[in-house]
């Protein structure tokens, strides 16, 4: 009995580390990274508590109590974090406001990097002039003076909610596709890539199937890195006066609030500041420890 | 070098053309006029102003209009302050702005060299994790809350700086703008000099310095730095763009009068030529950057070539 056991249990061992693949490496790195575990834990918990905590909060994020207006944080009548000078629960208020801001990274990511993605394949894997065409575009549109042309939008289009997702998200494309696009020329010359042209695999099939999830790691690198660049840009927006429109409130109004009161009632801008300042770090642990951990040689 | 630099201008045609075409139908898209006031105003003298500034006349009239002028260097009227053309809004609003943005990014330069050194020479050391600490917090703490803080420590607690307001530009005015714009670009800086440095620091080149009897110092001052600047010089053009959005939330925190607010307030009171002005002024700003940034890399780093 025993003797049959030993070949088998080694036979496992040697199949697993055979399975231990670049993704597998990459983890374990990640892993042993404690401020991007810590910020992944603590990012976790902040969504979580965007989410739902609401649900559970005595006021209402527009609701105005008016015998307890600028009050600072008192437990007594339920203001954890205090109130600002219309009388409204600024805990409340913060967790709807970092619900926006979250919110607003994702979407407008995920257009950044759908954007970014198709267009820096398509054009490393054609090459030529179509390449070069769509390469000078970039460059030029580089060029631009990009938050000009998204405080106009928000001016032509009147503050929309979902055009501010898609304003920042078209911002952010550009670099995406020139990592893209500078991956998927490495990847093209590699013999898979031949051997699925040769079976006679058409390019969009080889696009998707075959470069797109070998640009994956850089892509997740520069995505997380993307997010809070975004919520960063969206608070920015707010702070001037073009954001998230009253009653809704985001990080960034929030912000430019407490500013506006920070004498009289310091914790209108601390409270809310930190809560920035918090989330942009984990995102930027997470993205740092990410790219340490896919690509290590700079370690 | 010198067809490389013409095409380079003769593509910033086409592109600043396409910039101004862009923002002029854009801004003429937004719903209002430059003239709706709190009082109505008659329709005959509504017509009569329209006239006067050419907005009666077909939209592609004007933009044709508004193209010819401007290739003559002629920007306009300002449509909200009557006595004003956009030349002399442009000529007060941007030295505040220049001032402002190149004493940051002096600043910026300086300390991000010297930090990004430090932490690159003592790779791994609590020097290195402190600067790379700081830099974090110079990239997560954003101007909006940067400049506040500053403004509630210094100018109001502790009175030992004015809260805001230009004051004609003197030193102690500018201290605190300047230090909320520069901060990211401090941390940004010394990330790039760091990773440019660590990478140059294991080349050939440098263990043949080290080999031949140079001093640290001149290891590091004479070679390393030369090759580790190159990162910074292409970060010059974003880093303009990077300065024209800090210094729109710098110029409100601190009420500077600069560029950037007759910007914002000019796209939200839709003065039309003063945002077409502004956005000119700053797209060509970076485009002629860019080009000088590709330049200076030739120039720096001779395995560079263009054609």
């Amino acid at each position: 009995m025993t003797t049959a056991e030993t070949p088998n249990a080694e036979l496992m061992k040697t199949a697993e580390i055979k399975s231990r693949s670049l993704w597998d490496d990459a983890r374990r790195r990640l892993m042993r990274n404690k401020a991007a575990v810590a910020s992944m834990v603590l990012l976790a918990l902040i969504t979580l508590t965007a989410i739902f905590g609401p649900y559970f909060m005595p006021y209402e994020y527009d609701f105005i109590d008016r015998d307890n207006v600028l009050i600072g944080p008192d437990a007594a009548s339920q203001h954890y974090f205090g109130t600002d000078s219309q009388g409204r629960d600024l805990l409340v208020r913060l967790l709807y406001g970092l619900r926006v801001s979250l919110a607003v990274g994702l979407t407008a990511t995920t257009v950044s990097l759908v954007i970014g993605v198709i267009y820096g394949a398509v054009a490393g894997y054609v090459g030529g002039w179509v390449d070069n065409l769509m390469m000078r575009f970039v460059d030029i549109l580089y060029s631009l003076p990009f938050i000009f042309f998204v405080i106009i939008l928000m001016v032509v289009f009147g503050r929309n909610f979902i055009l501010m997702f898609v304003a920042i998200g078209a911002v952010e494309w550009l670099t995406m596709a020139r990592i893209v696009r500078g991956q998927t020329i490495s990847l093209k010359q590699k013999e898979f890539v031949e051997a699925a042209r040769a079976a006679g695999v058409r390019p969009t099939g080889i696009i998707f199937k075959h470069l797109a999830p070998n640009v994956l790691g850089p892509v997740v690198v520069y995505v997380t890195l993307t997010i809070p660049a975004v919520i960063l840009a969206e608070s920015f927006l707010s702070f001037i006066g073009l954001g998230v429109q009253e009653p809704l409130t985001s990080l960034g109004v929030l912000i430019s609030h407490g500013a506006a009161n920070m004498e009289l009632a310091p914790w209108l801008l601390i409270y809310p500041a930190v809560t920035m300042v918090v989330t942009l770090f984990c995102f930027n642990f997470i993205g740092d420890g990410l790219r340490d951990a896919i690509d290590p040689k700079d370690r | 070098m010198l067809s490389y630099i013409i095409k380079r201008l003769l593509i910033a045609i086409p592109t600043l053309f396409l910039i101004t075409t862009m923002a002029f139908f854009m801004m003429r898209a937004a719903p209002g006029s430059p003239f709706d006031i709190e009082r109505k105003l008659p329709p005959e003298i509504e017509r009569n102003i329209k006239e006067h500034y050419g907005l009666d006349k077909p939209l592609i009239v004007q933009y044709g209009d508004y193209l010819k002028n401007a290739v003559r260097g002629d920007f306009g009227p300002s449509l909200k302050y009557k006595d004003k053309t956009v030349a002399e809004i442009i000529s007060e609003g941007f030295p505040v702005s220049m001032t402002i943005g190149v004493s940051s990014i002096g600043l910026a330069t300086i300390i991000g060299l010297i930090l990004g050194s430090i932490a690159a020479i003592r790779q791994n050391t609590s020097a290195d994790y402190a600067v790379m600490a700081f830099a974090m917090f110079g990239i997560c703490i954003p101007t909006f809350v940067v400049g506040p803080i500053l403004v509630l420590v210094f100018g109001l607690k502790l009175a030992w700086l004015p809260a805001a307001t230009w004051g004609g530009g003197q030193l102690e005015y500018l201290i605190m703008p300047v230090i909320t714009l520069a901060l990211p670009q401090i941390a940004i800086i010394s990330r790039l000099v760091r990773a440019g440095m660590v990478e140059v620091m294991r080349s050939n080149y440098i263990r043949t310095a080290r080999a031949k009897g140079l001093s640290e110092r001149e290891v590091v001052i004479k070679h390393a730095l030369r090759a580790a600047i190159l990162p910074l010089v292409s970060y010059l053009g974003p880093a303009v763009a990077a300065l024209l959005t800090g210094s729109l939330v710098v110029e409100q925190i601190f009420q500077l009068p600069g560029l950037g607010k007759s910007f914002v307030t000019g796209a939200m009171q839709r003065d039309y030529t003063v945002v077409m002005g502004v956005v000119i002024l700053y797209a060509s700003l970076i485009i002629a950057l860019n080009l000088i940034a590709d330049i200076l890399y030739s120039l720096l780093d001779p395995r560079v070539k263009y054609s």
